[in-house]
Order: structure tokens, then sequence, then C-alpha cells
């Protein structure tokens, strides 16, 4: 027997043995590809939806930039998206054309494209839980499991930040319980991002990637010296037990916040 | 100045006096009106918030007169008979002024006349802020005025005009015959108006509505949980009222009290009008979880604070989710939206607050903290003011790509303080969180100031990339100096 066929063979059996811990293999849901070529070769069937995904790396990892590239590839394809950003870190500029399918960092090989139609693009929401009484990790999983029983979001990224959800926890045992009830009865992939180093998680996710700076940079030089530095992304994939490490190179423009205006503010009144 | 439509559509509806004097008007474009005038403000028309303040200043209206009635937005017909023992016409003159000005609205006129007709006339002119016509002299007022006070299009004002009529007084001159035979029911109601002679009368204004519930415990509560039931009842009771009248909420108000004594009070908003009590209930639920109380009550008392008439539509389906989110979120487009998504806001909004759903919106502003802005998905109208940037042009030129950073930045809230070690020109080490990271690579500074007439701005912003050690991986992190304090901080960590 293969090894993907003895892996869902073991699944089904803890599936039996565990019920809502592990998923059948034989069922085979619709995916989405991230529309990076490094994570995509190595995830022939993307992100799944009905699954948890897991994206693991330090704080300072590159792997919100590749989420980015991907998110733009995702509304370009007219899916819509809701980023849950517990820790309130993102910046609006960051973000804002990724509606239009644009980032200003994307992998070379499958840059996002334009929108195809221009009537239907995919939507970009962000739920700020941060400035919440209640415990942020709490209010996030309400505001997933809320929107993952939409049916509204094709994607629901989680973004824990610095509040891992303890391993064999009472409480992330709660939450990965419901977040997995939703999800089986919704069309929706969720993805958790956590910023921790462990290789090991809690959670008992369909896929796991981790992300760290790889060893190229690159330099953008300028008057006096360098102007940008961009280092490569190195990516761990991890699926139905077997892993594998790729580098992802990103293709971005020099910041070029000193030119916000770059042609004279259009004021055309309209033909008459 | 006020405008309605979509940001590259908006029309101007109203604007104010400084406005006009820069050639701004109504029925322009948005476009139009910052061309003529580059440091113009603009609001979103929001017409519910303008009938709830004239619905307000109608009710304070009625402490000068029985009959009220409003003919068009800022416009008030008040009953002016029988004053003379009241202080006369004068007096009333000065209490609705009074009146006006103690809810906000300074430049009010008012003008006095036998019919309705005439007496808005008179309050139209801006000098003079009171004008009493004296009985039995409104064609006389009106005579010598032009025609364009009168509710006519522009077609027949032209055509008058081109028939030598300019005044009313030469309005009058016409047969009403011949009038009516070639203008029609508009004709003849210039006519009549014109003669000083209006049907349009001041009413008596309708009782106001209200629905309110109240309930005494007698013993102290902590917990909802445990009157949850008495609050059903109340809640169906109110909305069992509600459907009699062909009625649906729009805000609930909560009282809490403590021995008759009111100490809390919360406010929830629907973003969709709703009579279902599971729905409410579960609304008020998510608020107060959001929000506990926090100390002990007797009793509570629940008011619906804003209804409206239900509206006998079909629910957008559910497969229309998809085309149903249009671009533009404002309140009243959100009702138009298929079912579970405005109860998913609406969940969001009575759970997290109105700020929780957000998307991001580039700003045409120099500094980095304002090129980005998050905005409400249920804001009503613009609280601050947004340059939008011309995507499709900066797209056509190819530089759509350089104005985000190339990696995203995590920020870091408040600003991180660090110690940095200097090298010849750029920091060598930094110190943060208690420990020291060598920068391996580090960026030329971009350097940015400004603002030296009102909060001086003098910034150098690095990018630098730290060495990794035994206990961490390298990180990338955006180091600013701020060259008025002199201080070092770290913005963020791209990630």
């Amino acid at each position: 027997m293969s090894i993907s066929a003895n892996v869902s063979a073991l699944k089904e059996h803890l599936e039996q043995l565990f019920p809502g811990k592990w998923l059948s293999g034989q069922t085979r849901p619709q995916s989405l590809a991230t529309g990076i070529f490094q994570i995509d070769q190595n995830l022939p069937k993307g992100l799944i939806r009905q699954r948890i995904t897991e994206w693991r790396g330090a704080s300072s990892s590159g792997k919100t930039s590749l989420l980015r590239a991907c998110v733009a590839n995702w509304c370009s394809e007219g899916h819509n998206v809701a980023y849950i950003d517990v820790q309130n870190k993102l910046v609006a500029s960051d973000w804002a054309f990724v509606e239009q399918g644009y980032c200003a960092a994307s992998a070379p090989d499958t840059a996002p494209k334009a929108v195809k139609s221009p009537v239907d693009p995919g939507r970009f929401w962000v739920i700020r839980v941060g400035d919440s009484i209640l415990q942020p990790l709490v209010q996030a999983s309400w505001a997933a499991d809320q929107l993952i029983r939409s049916n509204t979001f094709d994607v629901v990224v989680l973004d824990l930040g610095t509040n891992p959800i303890r391993q064999s926890s009472k409480q992330g045992d709660r939450i990965y319980g419901r977040l997995q009830r939703s999800l089986s009865h919704a069309k929706t992939a969720l993805l958790v991002i956590q910023d921790s180093d462990a290789v090991e998680s809690g959670w008992s996710c369909d896929t796991r990637l981790s992300f760290n700076w790889g060893k190229s940079i690159r330099r953008d030089e300028g008057l006096g010296g360098p102007i940008m530095i961009l280092p490569s992304i190195s990516c761990s994939v991890w699926r139905d037990g077997l892993s594998r490490t790729e580098e992802v190179t990103l293709d971005a423009q020099t910041s070029n916040r000193l030119f916000t205006h770059p042609q004279v503010p259009d004021r055309r009144t309209p033909k008459k | 100045m006020t405008a309605a439509g979509s940001l590259s559509r908006a029309t101007v509806i109203m604007c104010s006096d400084q406005a006009s004097k820069k050639q701004v008007g109504f029925g322009m474009k948005l476009s139009e009106a910052r061309a003529v005038c580059a440091d113009l403000t603009w609001r979103q028309f929001d017409p519910a918030l303008y009938a709830d303040f004239e619905n307000k200043l109608m009710r304070n209206l009625l402490s000068c007169s029985p009959k009220v009635s409003m003919k068009s937005p800022g416009v008030f017909l008040l009953d002016a008979t029988g004053l003379k023992h009241l202080g006369g016409e004068d007096k009333l003159c000065g209490e609705l002024l009074k009146s006006a000005s103690r809810n906000g609205f300074v430049n009010g006129n008012v003008g006095i006349a036998d019919s309705a007709f005439a007496a808005i006339v008179a309050s139209r002119f801006p000098i003079v802020r009171r004008r009493m016509i004296k009985p039995g002299k409104d064609t006389e007022f009106l005579g010598p005025l032009s025609i364009e006070h009168l509710p006519i299009t522009k077609d027949v004002q032209q055509t008058f005009a081109s028939l030598g009529i300019k005044t009313m007084e030469q309005l009058l001159k016409l047969p009403a015959e011949e009038l009516a035979e070639r203008f029609g029911p508009e004709g003849m109601q210039a006519y009549e108006l014109a003669a000083g002679r209006d049907k349009t009368a001041p009413m008596l204004l309708p009782q106001e509505r209200k629905f309110h519930c109240i309930a005494e415990a007698g013993v102290p509560i902590e917990s909802l949980d445990h009157v949850i039931f008495v609050l059903k009842s109340m809640m169906d009771h109110l909305l069992d009222l509600l459907k009699e009248g062909g009625l649906n909420a729009e805000e609930l108000t909560l009282s809490f009290y403590c021995s008759d004594e009111k100490f809390a009070e919360r406010i929830v908003k629907l973003i969709r009008p709703s009579n279902q009590t599971k729905f409410l209930l579960e609304l008020i639920r998510l608020s107060l979880d959001a929000e506990p109380i926090g100390r002990e009550f007797t009793g509570i008392a629940i008011e619906i604070s804003k209804f409206s008439h239900e509206r006998w539509e079909q629910q957008v389906a559910p497969i229309d989710v998809q085309a149903s989110m249009v671009k533009q979120l404002s309140i009243n487009e959100v009702k138009e939206f298929s079912e579970p998504l405005a109860l998913l806001l609406q969940r969001f909004k009575s759970r997290l607050g109105e700020n929780a759903v957000l998307r991001a919106v580039a700003n045409d502003q120099y500094f980095p903290e304002n090129s980005g802005l998050w905005i409400p998905v249920l804001q009503k109208n613009a609280t601050c003011q947004i340059l939008p940037v011309n995507a499709t042009h900066l797209q056509s030129t190819g530089v759509l790509g350089s104005l985000g950073s190339g990696l995203v930045l995590k920020q870091v809230t408040p600003r991180l303080p660090v110690l940095v070690e200097l090298g010849d020109k750029a920091p060598t080490a930094i110190c943060y969180y208690g420990r020291w990271h060598k920068i391996k690579e580090i960026t030329v500074p971009e350097r940015l100031s400004g603002l030296w007439w009102a909060d001086n701005f003098k910034r150098s912003y690095y990018v630098a990339l730290t060495s990794d050690d035994e206990q961490s991986g390298p990180s990338l992190v955006l180091i600013m100096h701020d060259h008025v304090e002199h201080a070092w901080f770290i913005e963020g960590f791209f990630d």
C-alpha cells in the first residue's frame, strides 16, 4: 500500500477511536490554492475547506507577508477572507489594496493577478478583539466560530499572535472542538497563525507550515547604502506525515513613502 | 458640505455659507466642489440623523405653539393665531429663535404672515432674522418679489421669463383660466400662492408612541440569567405591541435600577430592524457579555427607543451573498444584505462593538501613520477625512506596488523604546525586552519631517535585520529615531 493510503487508513481508525478529533480520509472537500508556487507544489490540494491549517513561526519570520500574498490571490479569485487580529498589530496601509488583488510583495513565479471581473471581487475584513474587556482569546474563538457558521467567508484567518493555545489544555480542547464542529457544517477553511517557534502544537491540524527567515537576502542599493533588505522565507510544509522545506523569495519594490502623491490629484471635471 | 452617493458619484446636498461663498452649490459633483475649494470638508448625507434632529426640534417648538409641522428639511410651520394675550407675534419670534439656538441652530429666521407660503418667503431674507407681514398684506408683500420663490420647475420659470413675467405681481395680471390651460396644475398653484392663498397649514403633532416596560424584582440580582424568563416576557409584550402597529425595533435601551435609582443604561442599536424576540434577547445577552453590569440591580426597564415601519419585501436569498457584498458599506446598504450577513454583523456589533469589523483604506497622506486607515464596516458617516488614492492611475503607471512596504509590518503599540549602540553612522546593536541584539544588515535612513507649524515631526526610519543567536532567530525590525524627542524606538517587526 502507498504511504498516503496507509495514512488515510490510520486516520479512519483513529476517527473511530477518537471521534471528532480525527477526520476520515475518505472525504475530499474543495480546496484553495495559495498562489505561491513553492507552497502549492508541496500542497497539491491547497488549503482544504472544513479543515484547520496551522502556520507557525517567530514573531518576525515572514509568514504574514506570505499570507498577504495568498489573501490577495484569493480576493482576486472572488473569495472572501476574514482576518481575526487578536493583538491589533496589523497596519492598514499594508492591506489597503489586497481586495483588488495587489500586495506589495509577491512570489515572482505566481504573482497575484488583478481582479478578473470588477463586478464581484472578494472581500477582506479584519476583526479586532484586542480592545475587548473579556479575554481576547475567548473573543477571538467566538468570532471565528461566528464567521465560520455564517458560511459567508471562504477563509477565516485566526491570528493568535503571542497568545498560543496551550497544548492539551481544557480551554484549548474546548475551542478546538467547537471550531471543528462549526467547520464540519460550513465551507470555510480555517487558518490559525501563531507566533511560536515550537514544532509541535496542541491541535491535530490537517496541515502545518512553519516559517523562518531564509539565508539569502536581497538588497536594493541606493545612494549611500542599501535602501531595502528583503530576506527570503524558509517554509516547511507538513501534511499526512510528510514534510518538506522550501525557500520562497519575494519580489517587492522599494517602499515609496516619500512620494505618496506621485501624480497631481485628478480634478478634471467630466466633459459636458 | 454634505454629499450623497458613492465617492465617485457623490453630489452636494447642502453646504455651509463659507462653502457657498467659494462657489460650491447644490447639485455639484464632489470632484467639482473639491476643484473649486481645495480645503473642503465633506460628510456623507445621513437622512436618519437629520430626521432625528428635526423631530427633536419639532417637539421643542411645541412650547411655542400647539400646531407644528415640517414643510421641508429645515423649514417648520407653526400656528401663530391667538397669541395676542401671550405677548404677541414679536415675543413668539424671540421664543422660536431661542428654542432653535438651544438646539444648535443659530442661523434661524422667522417669518409671520397670513399664508404659509408668504411666511416662508418672509423668512428667506438672511439679513432680517424676523419679518412680520401685516394681516391682509400678503399679496402686497409678495408682489414685487421674483417668481423664483415659487415652487415651479426651471422650464416653467424660463417660460415665464420669456413672456416677460419676472415678479409675482406680473403673474397675477395674467388670466387664471389661460394660466391653467397653458401650465396646468403647476401654473394654477403658482397663481394661488402668488395671490397669498395657501391651503398648507400646520397640524397637531401626532402623539409620540412609547414602547417601554419595567420589572421590579424586589431582591438584588447579580446576573441576567436569573431574570431571563422575565426579560423574555417583557420583550414578548413589547414586540406584540410593535407587531400590532406593523413596526420593527431599531434601537433598544436597557436601564438598570437599584432601589428606584437608575445606575446604568445600555443602548443596543440594530443594523437591521427586527421584531423577533429570540434574536433581540440574544443581542441583549451579547451586549451584556461584552460589558457586564458589574453591580447588583433590583429592577430592569426595556424601552424600544427607535422603531420603524415593517418593510414587506422579499429578503435576499443566501445564495446571493457573494453578489450582495457591495464595495461601500453604509447603514442603508447593510439593510439590503442577506439575512446571514446582517445577523453576523449585528452579533459582532453587540459583542465586540461598532469598531470591531474593519476594512483597510489607503489614505493619500505623507506620514506613514496616516497612510492607511481602518474604517469600520458599519460606519455611518466619515468621522475623519480620507484622501483616496487613485489606484487605477497608479496601476496604469506601474507604481501601485510601491505604495506599501515590501513586507507586512506588525506594529508594536505603544512603540517600544530601545537602547541603541551606534557605529559610524547607524546603529550596530539594539536592546529590547532586556536583551541585546546585534544588527547584521541595516538600510540607510528614510528621513521624514514636517508639520513645523503644529506638531513638529522629524524622524528617521531604519529597517534592520538582527543576527540570530542561541535564544532567537533573526528579526527584521523597523527602528525609528525621533530627532525631536532624541529617542530611539521600535515601530514594529516585519513578519
